[in-house]
């Protein structure tokens, strides 16, 4: 494959820049401010939109990691807490008798 | 205005001074629009709608950049509760006109909207003409300013809307890859990885091509 030289590359961008930059010659009207403001004055005011939450808004992300590190504390404390061997005996006792007998004992026969 | 210092330099009659002196800040005019004032708006739209109008239309086909700009304010419009009074608001719209120029590229490139743009025997020598000419002057005329701009247009199709913008950005605009980042939300690194590949990907589609060429004789 022939390799573009880094000047001859450099030359294009610079060509490609320059009529980037150039200023295009499309009429623009002034009917799409008119719209814009009729879209803007369809939409619910702004002040009524801040509801009692407003004065938090700006916390939210703030806050985001350290919410994230008590959450993960929380859950690290939850999972000491809890008693999974006894749920594992059970899981056992479950596991080693029979259904038919197990459901005998409940039902009381003999 | 903020920021219009050109305005204020060599001979400016005093009434226009007075005006200038006379008009609201846009923290003002924010704090007014927030407190319910809509039609207040309408003042920031007069006053930015320039600035906003030559970011898009370089980004945006010709037939869209009503539509788009109408998008950009209305966005703005919606994002003021999160304006932050001490910032410009300059600044903080470009950021908002950036990102939905790079949505309008993303929607356009999932639904395949655009017309594609093919290259023709003149594209080709232009091309030749420019990597053979001593400077970029002969690239610079009307005359060629055309397919220039129709080769962009074809070299951008080939990149995702991300790496356009960056592109555009970055070797196009002439921007740091800290003021692309700072105007798309993402990070510096993030902007010089994609400039560094898409550059890359330009310069193999633009090899490609002149081996089509030559490859013609």
């Amino acid at each position: 494959m022939v390799k573009l030289k880094r000047e001859d590359f450099k030359k294009v961008q610079r060509a490609l820049s320059s009529a980037y930059k150039a200023e295009k010659n499309s009429e623009i009207g002034n009917a799409w401010e008119e719209r814009a403001m009729a879209r803007i004055q369809g939409l619910r005011p702004l002040a009524s939109r801040r509801g009692l939450t407003a004065p938090f808004e700006g916390y939210v992300w703030r806050l985001a990691p350290a919410a994230a590190a008590v959450l993960l504390a929380l859950g690290a404390i939850l999972y000491q807490q809890m008693d999974f061997l006894s749920e594992c005996e059970m899981a056992r006792v479950f596991v080693e008798n029979r259904l038919d007998d197990s459901l005998f004992q409940v039902l009381g026969a003999s | 205005m903020a920021g219009n210092i050109t305005a204020i330099d060599g001979d400016i009659h005093d009434e226009t001074y007075a005006g200038m002196l006379d008009a609201p800040k846009d923290s003002e005019i924010v704090r007014r629009i927030l407190q319910g004032e809509v039609n207040a708006f309408g003042l920031l739209l007069d006053r930015y709608k320039a600035h906003a109008l030559t970011m898009i239309k370089r980004r945006i086909p010709p037939k869209d950049v009503e539509d788009i700009a109408q998008e950009v304010f209305v966005r703005a419009y919606q994002s003021l509760p999160g304006f932050d009074p001490d910032s410009h608001f300059n600044k903080w719209l470009s950021i908002i006109a950036v990102r939905t120029c790079c949505d309008y590229w993303r929607k356009a490139y999932r639904t395949r909207e655009f017309p594609m743009t093919s290259l023709s025997e003149r594209h080709a020598e232009w091309l030749e003409g420019v990597i053979s000419s001593a400077s970029t002057d002969s690239a610079d005329g009307n005359a060629r300013q055309e397919e220039a701009r129709e080769f962009l247009a074809w070299a951008l199709e080939h990149l995702s809307a991300e790496d356009r913008m960056v592109v555009e950005m970055v070797y196009l605009e002439g921007m740091t890859g800290r003021e692309a980042a700072e105007l798309l939300g993402w990070s510096v690194a993030n902007v010089k990885v994609r400039a560094f590949r898409s550059r890359a990907r330009l310069r193999k589609l633009l090899s490609g091509l002149l081996e089509r060429e030559s490859s013609k004789w």
